[in-house]
């Protein structure tokens, strides 16, 4: 197994005869760029909730419409017994993360793992710190870093499908 | 100027000068009598080109009487200002609309030399040859000829009486007002618009603190109980008999605070006509200065201190089953009156109560204002709304209740309707949205059955 990070393909195919362990996607070429993409689709998720934030500010119709669709989806989502609905991706990540610390001696695991465990803090924080709740787009933020730590988990999971093929 | 050359560019340039003067001032200038007979004859058309205020009636550029000449149809040269990008549509189409057409004799009236010249030149450069021009100032000299102007012109006030109050004066229609308090009023922080300049001395109003939203499902921006009111008047140091000019960027939301204040008690409340861009387009700073209201101990009197401007949701249905005597006056966009949109991304019910009248607003969303505002955001020729009006099957003898979405809409329709004098009117502020957001009550779409 190898011990030194996933970026570097040079370390494949030089001995002949051994599995590219590295290479899980090699042949979905489509899945590899998803997942390097990530961080950027996740970043573009939480960029856009605080451009709108920035603008219900300014402007009445937006705030109305997030202030709106806050009430829906804390409504709807976020009190009640939907509550256990939420249990599913902090348990997923949770899970993620443990597998990760477990196999904390890869690069690529350690990172994903600190990724995962920073959406966990952030998403803890938007649920529990008054000022978060205040925003017009906190329901919003929720569901988006409820959606990022699922996306993260399936990371640590792809890693962990990687790292531990034989 | 020894060179000949030299002197030959100067005369040239001193040709060029005066061919370009002489294109508005070719206009022939007219005298009473020509306009007196022409104001009886289809092939003449008189148009007032003043600031939208002269129209309505204020005394402005020292003419001896305020109003118009009966008849004449309005074109502001300050609609010429405007951003063509800011414009909800091509000024030609008014022309059409106010029978300003090229077949016609047109007579461009003013009072300060300058508006008819202006309008004139935009006339001339849209292919209208026959121009005449006349200064109004000898009509309003000679007591003996009528002049027409909107019974409470004084509702809506010119920039340029606003500055006067600035500057320390007290302006015509203000002479008994004891305490004049200048209010900028705009939807959220300071930031959205107050921030960014205001008419001087004028502290900031929010609308939501006159209609927070409610914790209903959905949220509603309905106008706040009496007890909200009344500590917000107290907040701002408000009295009751204070003279009250709410300005703002938005008009829409100067006429709302403007319609809470007077039902919440204070005698009089006026606003500025234009808003905003009226101060800047009469080429006043805005300052954006914080200015921060002095709280107040005692209002003067009950709250509400004018309930009629108000139509509570039982005095409109109890008015609905009375017909004769009522008329719910719905000011959406068509397709919200139909049942094709909500109008709002926040609320999700489509329809109009059943028996409203359908009475204009805007055209596109249900934030425009266009069948009742001037390019420049001024108010409308009345007698062109009346006209919709009318075509709708809006009798003005009954008593008119205004409803749009929430009390944005109506709130400066109210205004209009008692500039012009109409006194048997009111707003339905909960309008739509309060409405519907009751299963119980009944709801009509499609396109209504002719009147």
């Amino acid at each position: 197994m190898n011990t030194h990070g996933d970026s570097s393909a040079h370390h494949t195919a030089k001995i002949p005869g051994v599995p590219k362990k590295r290479e899980l996607f090699d042949h979905l070429p489509a899945m590899k760029v998803i997942l390097r993409s990530l961080p950027i689709i996740e970043l573009t998720m939480i960029l856009a909730l605080l451009v709108l934030e920035y603008l219900s500010s300014y402007h009445a119709g937006i705030m109305h419409h997030l202030y709106y669709k806050k009430r829906i989806y804390l409504a709807a989502y976020f009190s009640g017994q939907s509550l256990w609905l939420h249990l599913l991706p902090v348990g997923a990540s949770l899970a993620a993360i443990a597998w990760a610390c477990h196999r904390r001696r890869h690069a690529p695991v350690k990172r994903a793992a600190f990724r995962c465990m920073a959406v966990l803090v952030a998403l803890i924080l938007t649920a529990t710190l008054p000022g978060m709740q205040q925003l017009h787009t906190a329901a919003h933020l929720l569901i988006a870093l409820e959606t990022c730590l699922v996306l993260e988990s399936l990371y640590i999971l792809a890693l962990a499908l990687r790292h531990d093929r034989p | 100027m020894k060179h000949p050359a030299t002197s030959l560019w100067l005369v040239l340039l001193l040709l060029a000068i005066i061919c370009s003067e002489s294109q508005a001032s070719s206009a022939p200038q007219l005298d009473t009598g020509k306009v007196m007979a022409a104001a009886k004859d289809p092939q003449w058309v008189i148009v007032d080109t003043r600031l939208n205020d002269a129209y309505n009636g204020w005394k402005l550029d020292g003419v001896a009487r305020g109003g118009r000449i009966q008849g004449a149809v309005d074109f502001s040269a300050n609609w010429l200002k405007v951003d063509p990008k800011e414009l909800k549509e091509p000024l030609e189409d008014l022309l059409t609309a106010k029978g300003i057409t090229r077949n016609k004799q047109v007579i461009l009236y003013d009072a300060n030399g300058s508006d008819a010249v202006q309008v004139a030149d935009y006339l001339t450069s849209l292919g209208y040859e026959h121009l005449y021009r006349y200064d109004i100032h000898q009509w309003a000299a000679d007591s003996s000829l009528p002049l027409e102007r909107n019974v409470n012109y004084h509702l809506i006030v010119p920039a340029v009486a606003v500055k006067a109050i600035v500057d320390g004066q007290r302006p015509e229609t203000f002479e008994q007002s004891k305490t004049i308090r200048i209010v900028e009023a705009s939807w959220g922080e300071e930031k959205t618009s107050y921030a960014k300049g205001h008419v001087p001395t004028a502290f900031h109003i929010n609308t939501d603190w006159v209609e927070p939203p409610t914790p209903t499902d959905p949220p509603m921006w309905i106008l706040a109980d009496d007890g909200t009111l009344g500590k917000l008047v107290m907040r701002l140091g408000i009295t009751r008999s204070d003279t009250i000019i709410v300005t703002g960027e938005e008009p829409l939301a100067a006429f709302r605070v403007a319609t809470v204040l007077r039902y919440t008690g204070v005698d009089d409340v006026r606003v500025l006509n234009g808003g905003t861009l009226a101060w800047t387009l009469a080429g006043y700073q805005l300052e954006t200065e914080h200015h921060e209201p002095v709280p107040g101990k005692d209002f003067g009197g009950p709250i509400p201190g004018h309930p009629e401007v108000i139509d509570t949701m039982a005095e409109t249905k109890a008015g609905l089953a009375n017909p004769e005597r009522f008329t719910l006056v719905d000011n959406r966009t068509w397709q919200e009156h139909i049942g094709e949109i909500s109008g709002y991304s926040y609320h999700d019910k489509k329809g109009r109560i059943p028996g409203a009248r359908f009475g204009y607003a805007g055209k596109h969303d249900s934030y425009g204002m266009e069948y009742y505002r001037n390019p420049d955001k001024t108010m409308r020729n009345p007698k062109e709304f009346l006209t919709l009006w009318q075509q709708q099957g809006i009798d003005t003898t009954t008593h008119l209740s205004f409803m749009c979405g929430s009390g944005w809409r109506v709130a400066e329709i109210y205004y209009y309707a008692d500039v012009i004098g109409l006194k048997d009117i009111g707003i339905f502020s909960d309008g739509w949205i309060g409405w519907s957001s009751n299963p119980a009550n009944p709801v009509e779409t499609g396109v209504p059955a002719k009147h």
